[in-house]
């Protein structure tokens, strides 16, 4: 117990200690803040040099450590070349000095040479970032929400050229850290074609760890839609040729509060489920073109929602009720894929991928858990993510007609995902053969065969007394 | 339940209030009745002798039973479910009792038909069965 | 192959082949009534989903739940804090279990087989499977009642009979009423049981076999454990007893069967923590205690009959009689002023008197279900068979056997019991499909069998030719009554059938909780704002949010928005459904002191006058009103609800006490908004608010939160106390004086809200 705590206590003086070695400059820093979706999305351009004396094949970018954990995907890519590559990036578990930064170890492909310069692109995306203000809102008043980021790069390294786009919002103003106080006069934006531009500064040194507040307020009429949690569970059945998805939603929305109750009367006659709102009044799924979606179940505790259609390729669910900010609603929904869309036979070896989200359009998800109930017999053999899931998990489950050993459930769990992650597959690969599908048969035959048996031999029974 | 009490009662109730010619003459009638059946029985014991079993089995539930009844009256019923439980046994017994003597007498076949006194011993001991686990659980 | 051809003409069938046949037909027979019953109760499941119905099955739905979820004893202990705010209720101990231990005993098993069914799809196809016990319980009932007797039927056709009786039972609406998918009630599965344990009685009595009326008491048991409604057994048994003793029928049979099935079933139905000691307390229960006693007596003096001669014995047993009689008088009248025998109930008076319970008991009369049955729902329910009951019960009584006895008493006594509560009619229903079934298998044994009249027709052509004219003459006409009879009835029987798909299709196959409604261009549309009311409290209110409504929405509000509830449809407290109905009917000013004091978080009331739906709180109204004035006469009077002219009224013109009630004003509350600057139209009630009066019905104390979509459910929630300890009535009124003075001012800004709209 004492050894742990003193090995806990040198872990963190450990940590503290990191800073990465000044060896890059950023040449050019072009920054640019999305905020049309329901989170935050960042994509960082940077060209950068190497002003050390050793060749370099690392590059650390940096974010505010308050970010770090509402990050859910950071991705960087090589952009010199005509097609862009996809860099090893990992997080550096260790903090910086003084707390401002976290970084990214970016692994370059090849080590740049002293005085030489590489160009690199970063994107991610956090949630939870935007706020509405104030908290409370009357029905059909507008919603303004509030965002604090940081003005400068933040980047360990020196920045020579630097500006900033902030896309995706309207009416924005930038407005004062706390309430009383001044908004900064330093580095003053400008309003360019429905966005904010600040700079570009071309003779400004941006220090390295050099950090500029920003808060802004920006009008925005739609909800801010939020998943607490989601079970996916995928199960897969040879005998009948299907892939069945059942979704079990906590859905929720961040936006505004009603100031007072729901008016119903007002609803009505603000025709507002027509109009642009912060109030989610339908669901919409979009389906993957040319795979066939079949026997759609939109089900919530209460049993079976009437209201569902599909309009094109999206399925769109209407809830009970429109759900205002801060309103739960939570709700089941699935459906059947044909196996053979999902699964492909290598050698002996089932490879089953499917994607990691539906993605409903704008939602972000807080935590999500993707099973897969592999068929009874089957060996469950791996299992790849293009996202680092939190845990995994294998465990047997006894569904209809589970006389063995039960499916076999694979789950990943997963935190802090949001809707643009639906691309990305997860794959399982598992052992099924003929053998094992025919196992289950005769398992179910034989156990049915003995019961005959016994009603027979209980019939046969002579129970009378002479 | 009501049978045993009844029986005492008509019993030993019946000489004290006696006042009357015609009551007397009664009383004459049913003493002398009674006694009648009472040789009938003595005689029919005698002959059978699992009847004699059966009958001394039913006075032991009778006497159990009364006692209880008297110990409940005199002491308080305060563990109801236990003074129940205790005299159900003690009736309980008792009527599956009567219904096997009935059963076994008649030999024959003329009222129960199909029942064997074999089949009526296999029901008796079913019953009873049931009825000693009923109030195990009753009891607890 | 089967039959084999002689010389003769005839065809022989060899005897193992014949049974072999007769057993596939049987069982084919049986399973297309097992489907016919099975499949016509399940259009609501079709036309909505497998969804629990009404009221009643949503506490029973959420009693199995919480069985499936924890241990029997757990259950038993369940001590329910979510109901009977802040009384609570001991659940386990007041519930007759049943129904969940049955459909938990099925959901473990069918999960031991590996078929992991979910608890909420047993509970809807529980009523379902067991009518399919059932006609298999009366196929066998019936042929037991008609087996020894010749005059009842005919050997030949007792099977027909049987299978009539079982395929009416099967379809009854009288009995689908309460059976259909999703209808989870007691009721479900209980008259299943009730037909079995009568099937076992009347066995056991016709043998006199201790085996069968053990197996009686063991189905008795869970007769009790099932439903109230086991007095019924309790009373019926003896009196068939007591009837047979009466007739001088006693024999040793009725003494084995009675005295084991008594003594046994008595001490089981006391295992059921809600029935207790009632056995040998309550008055429901004396007359079977009697009997038992009685039939001592009656061994007794049968032995001595034996001994002694008839002159003696008739005159013992006189002074005997008259001994007994006076000590059970005697003790019945001291041990009900010991108190150790109930008083009579009000549901027991309500059974003999039935304009009773709308005066003493108003919350008994509430309930709908225990009104008394009009003459057409006997039509209703039953179709054909209520006019051939009297005929089977006429034939019952030409043979008086000991079965057909138990038929005639069953018969009257649930005559009159289905004559006094509607509900009772499904006891009914099964006495009427035996009666019934009798008759038509009578009338068919004698109508549709044409074996005479073909062999006549072949023997013909060796007749000589003139007798041959005459008796064709003679057989034709026989042949046309026969036929005439016969297809009637057969037109009959489909008319009843045809009767039963269209009574359940359209009367009883509603959930209640969903409406179904039609779009203009004829395509369904189901009205769920009962379901989106009940899912927004439990998804957007606090977990231990107390909701306050009136008692009929209790166990829904339980089952589906799992928020604790003040009262419910186990109306056991009167004073605490008073207490609510006082603060509905009451002005806002004391609906609140009795609000805060009960603890209450929200109020939900149910509105049809939007959308038509006629079930609603303000139809509802007048029992809260008579239920409150029971306990409060002083404070609430039922008079002062309706008009000088003695009208129901709800528009402008409607009494003070209406208008200020809590109830009127969560009705109506912006109602007027709805409809513009034109005059509100509440569509139930047929009556128009006047726009201007609709608009001024205003509400301080409370604060709407949620109303639905059709307006069907509305909910309120309890304004916290002023923060300055100001009366929030006056802080209303204050704003509202400002309003008025700042509309004055700026008056030209009114009517632009109304174009709103």
């Amino acid at each position: 117990m004492k050894l742990s705590l003193w090995l806990l206590a040198v872990g963190i003086t450990l940590c503290q200690a990191f800073t990465p070695s000044s060896d890059w400059e950023n040449k050019k820093y072009d920054k640019t803040l999305d905020l049309t979706k329901s989170y935050v999305k960042e994509k960082h351009i940077i060209e950068a040099v190497n002003v050390g004396s050793e060749p370099q094949d690392a590059y650390f970018f940096g974010i505010p450590s308050d970010l770090r954990p509402k990050v859910a995907l950071l991705i960087s890519t090589l952009q010199s070349q005509s097609q862009p590559t996809i860099l090893e990036t990992e997080p550096v578990v260790e903090n910086s000095e003084d707390g401002f930064l976290s970084y990214y170890k970016i692994t370059l492909p090849y080590p740049v040479a002293p005085k030489s310069s590489f160009s690199l692109q970063v994107t991610y995306a956090y949630t939870d970032s935007l706020t509405p203000i104030p908290q409370t809102a009357e029905l059909g008043e507008k919603q303004t929400l509030y965002y604090q980021g940081v003005k400068t790069p933040a980047s360990p390294y020196d920045t020579t050229s630097y500006r900033l786009r902030v896309i995706g919002l309207a009416n924005a103003k930038e407005v004062p850290l706390s309430p009383g106080e001044d908004v900064s006069e330093e580095y003053q934006g400008r309003v360019e074609n429905e966005s904010l531009v600040y700079g570009p500064f071309k003779s400004t040194v941006f220090k390295k760890f050099s950090s500029i507040p920003l808060a802004l307020a920006f009008e925005k009429q739609a909800p801010l839609p939020h998943v607490y949690n989601l079970k996916r569970d995928y199960w897969v059945s040879h005998w009948s040729d299907s892939l069945s998805l059942e979704e079990h939603y906590q859905f929720s929305n961040k936006a505004v509060k009603l100031a007072k109750g729901f008016s119903r009367v007002d609803w009505m006659s603000g025709r507002y489920s027509m109009k642009p709102n912060p109030a989610i009044v339908a669901i919409q799924i979009p389906l993957t073109p040319h795979i066939s979606t079949k026997d759609v179940y939109y089900t919530d505790l209460v049993g079976n929602v009437s209201t569902s259609a599909f309009i094109k390729n999206d399925l769109i669910l209407k809830p009970r009720f429109p759900i205002f900010g801060d309103w739960n609603y939570n709700f089941t929904v699935g459906w059947n894929h044909e196996l053979k869309d999902f699964v492909r036979e290598v050698e002996d070896k089932h490879v089953l991928a499917v994607p990691l989200l539906n993605g409903i359009n704008d939602v972000t998800y807080e935590k999500v858990e993707l099973s897969f109930l592999l068929p009874e017999g089957a060996t469950f053999l791996d299992v790849q993510s293009p996202v680092n899931y939190d845990s995994l998990d294998v465990a047997p489950e006894f569904s209809y007609f589970d006389l063995a050993s039960g499916h076999t459930r694979i789950t990943l769990t997963f935190s802090n995902l949001v809707d643009e992650m639906k691309n990305l597959k997860v794959v399982v690969i598992y052992k099924y053969t003929v053998l094992d599908q025919f196992k289950k048969v005769f398992i179910l035959a034989g156990y049915f065969f003995i019961a005959l048996l016994a009603v027979f031999g209980f019939t046969k029974l002579d129970f009378s007394l002479k | 339940m009501a049978k045993k009490d009844k029986k005492v009662a008509v019993v030993a109730a019946a000489p004290p209030l006696a006042p009357t010619k015609a009551t007397k003459s009664l009383l004459a009638e049913f003493s002398q009745s009674i006694s009648t059946s009472y040789k009938m029985y003595q005689k029919d014991l005698s002959e059978n002798q699992k009847l004699r079993l059966i009958d001394a089995f039913l006075a032991f539930l009778v006497a159990l039973g009364v006692l209880q009844f008297i110990f409940c009256v005199l002491v308080g019923n305060f563990p109801f479910n236990a003074f129940l439980g205790g005299f159900c046994s003690t009736v309980g017994q008792f009527v599956l009792t009567v219904s096997l003597r009935l059963q076994t007498l008649d030999v024959k076949g003329e009222i129960f038909g199909s029942i064997t006194p074999e089949r009526a011993l296999g029901d008796y001991i079913l019953a009873s069965l049931m009825l000693h686990f009923v109030l195990f659980h009753f009891i607890n | 192959m089967f039959v084999s051809y002689q010389d003769n003409g005839q065809v022989v069938i060899s005897a193992g082949k014949l049974r072999a046949i007769k057993l596939i037909l049987t069982i084919g027979i049986f399973v297309s009534i097992s489907f016919a019953a099975v499949s016509s109760r399940l259009f609501s499941v079709i036309r909505f989903e497998s969804i629990i119905h009404e009221f009643d099955p949503w506490f029973n739905f959420r009693a199995t739940k919480y069985l499936v979820n924890n241990s029997y004893y757990d259950f038993l202990n369940w001590f329910d804090d979510k109901t009977w705010y802040p009384l609570g209720r001991v659940t386990g101990g007041t519930l007759y279990p049943g129904l969940m231990v049955t459909s938990s005993v099925i959901h473990g098993m069918l999960k031991a087989c590996g078929l992991p069914i979910d608890i909420r799809n047993i509970c809807v196809l529980l009523a379902p499977a067991f009518s399919s016990l059932t006609a298999l319980a009366m196929f066998l009932l019936t042929m037991e009642v008609t087996n020894s007797s010749e005059a009842i039927v005919s050997r030949k056709t007792k099977l027909s009979s049987a299978f009539l009786s079982a395929i009416f039972m099967g379809i009854t609406p009288g009995y689908i009423s309460r059976s259909v998918a999703g209808s989870y009630d007691n009721e479900a599965i209980a008259i299943t049981i009730l037909m079995v344990t009568f099937y076992l009685w009347v066995k056991s009595v016709k043998l006199g076999s201790v085996f069968y009326s053990a197996l009686t008491s063991v189905f008795y048991f869970y007769m009790v454990s099932a439903w109230g409604g086991y007095v019924f057994i309790t009373n019926l048994i003896p009196l068939h007893v007591f009837v047979l003793l009466l007739m001088g029928r006693f024999d040793y049979k009725i003494y084995t069967s009675y005295t084991t099935w008594y003594i046994l079933g008595t001490l089981m139905s006391m295992q059921i923590p809600f029935v207790g000691f009632l056995p040998i307390r309550s008055n429901d229960h004396m007359s079977s205690l009697g009997v038992f006693g009685l039939l001592q007596l009656v061994l007794l003096a049968n032995y001595f009959k034996y001994t002694l001669s008839p002159e003696k014995y008739s005159r013992l047993m006189i002074l005997f009689g008259v001994l007994v009689t006076a000590l059970g008088v005697a003790a019945l009248f001291t041990a009900t002023k010991l108190g150790l025998i109930a008083p009579w109930t009000g549901r027991f008076y309500s059974l003999w008197d039935t304009s009773y319970a709308k005066i003493h008991i108003p919350i008994i009369a509430s309930v709908s279900e225990h009104q008394p049955t009009p003459w057409s729902a006997f039509f209703f329910d039953l179709n054909f068979l209520i006019w051939l009951f009297p005929v089977g019960v006429w034939f019952c009584f030409q043979e008086l056997t000991n079965e057909a006895i138990f038929i005639i008493i069953y018969s009257v006594l649930a005559s009159y019991f289905a004559g006094v509560m509607v509900r009772l009619m499904l006891t009914l229903a099964p006495v009427v499909c035996v009666c019934g079934a009798i008759t038509v298998g009578k009338l068919f044994d004698n109508y549709l069998t044409f074996k005479e009249f073909l062999s006549e027709q072949a023997d013909e052509s060796e007749k000589p030719s003139e007798s041959k004219a005459k008796s064709t003459k003679t057989n034709w006409v026989n042949f046309i009554s026969k036929a005439l009879v016969s297809v009637s009835f057969i037109f009959y029987l489909f008319f009843y059938v045809y009767h039963c798909t269209w009574v359940t299709s359209n009367a009883y196959s509603s959930p209640s909780v969903v409406l179904a409604s039609r779009n203009p261009d004829g395509s369904q549309l189901l009205i769920d704002d009962y379901r989106e009311a009940y899912y927004w409290l439990r998804m957007n209110t606090a977990e231990d949010a107390k909701v306050m409504s009136w008692w009929d929405y209790g166990y829904q509000i339980g089952g589906m928005a799992d928020r604790t509830t003040f009262v419910d449809n186990n109306t056991w407290n009167n004073t605490h459904i008073a207490t609510v109905g006082k603060a509905m009917s009451v002005d806002e000013r004391k609906a609140e002191v009795i609000m805060r004091r009960l603890g209450v978080d929200y109020i939900l009331v149910i509105f049809g006058g939007l959308i038509g739906y006629s079930g609603d709180d303000i139809n509802k109204f007048l029992w809260m009103v008579r239920i409150s004035e029971g306990i409060w006469p002083e404070e609430v009077n039922e008079r002062t609800y309706f008009t000088d002219r003695g009208e129901y009224r709800v528009d402008d013109g409607a009494t003070d006490a209406m208008k200020n009630s809590l109830m009127y004003k969560l009705s109506f509350y912006r109602f007027g908004d709805v409809f513009g600057t034109n005059d509100a139209m509440d569509r139930v009630r047929n009556q128009r608010l006047s726009s201007s009066y609709a608009r001024s019905i205003h509400l301080d104390t409370v604060e709407e939160v949620f109303t639905s979509e059709n307006w069907i459910v509305r909910l309120y929630k309890l304004k916290p106390e002023d923060n300055l300890g100001r009366d929030l009535i006056t802080v209303g009124e204050n704003e509202r004086k400002a309003a008025g003075k700042k509309s004055k001012r700026l008056s030209s800004k009114k009517p632009n809200l109304d174009v709103r709209v």
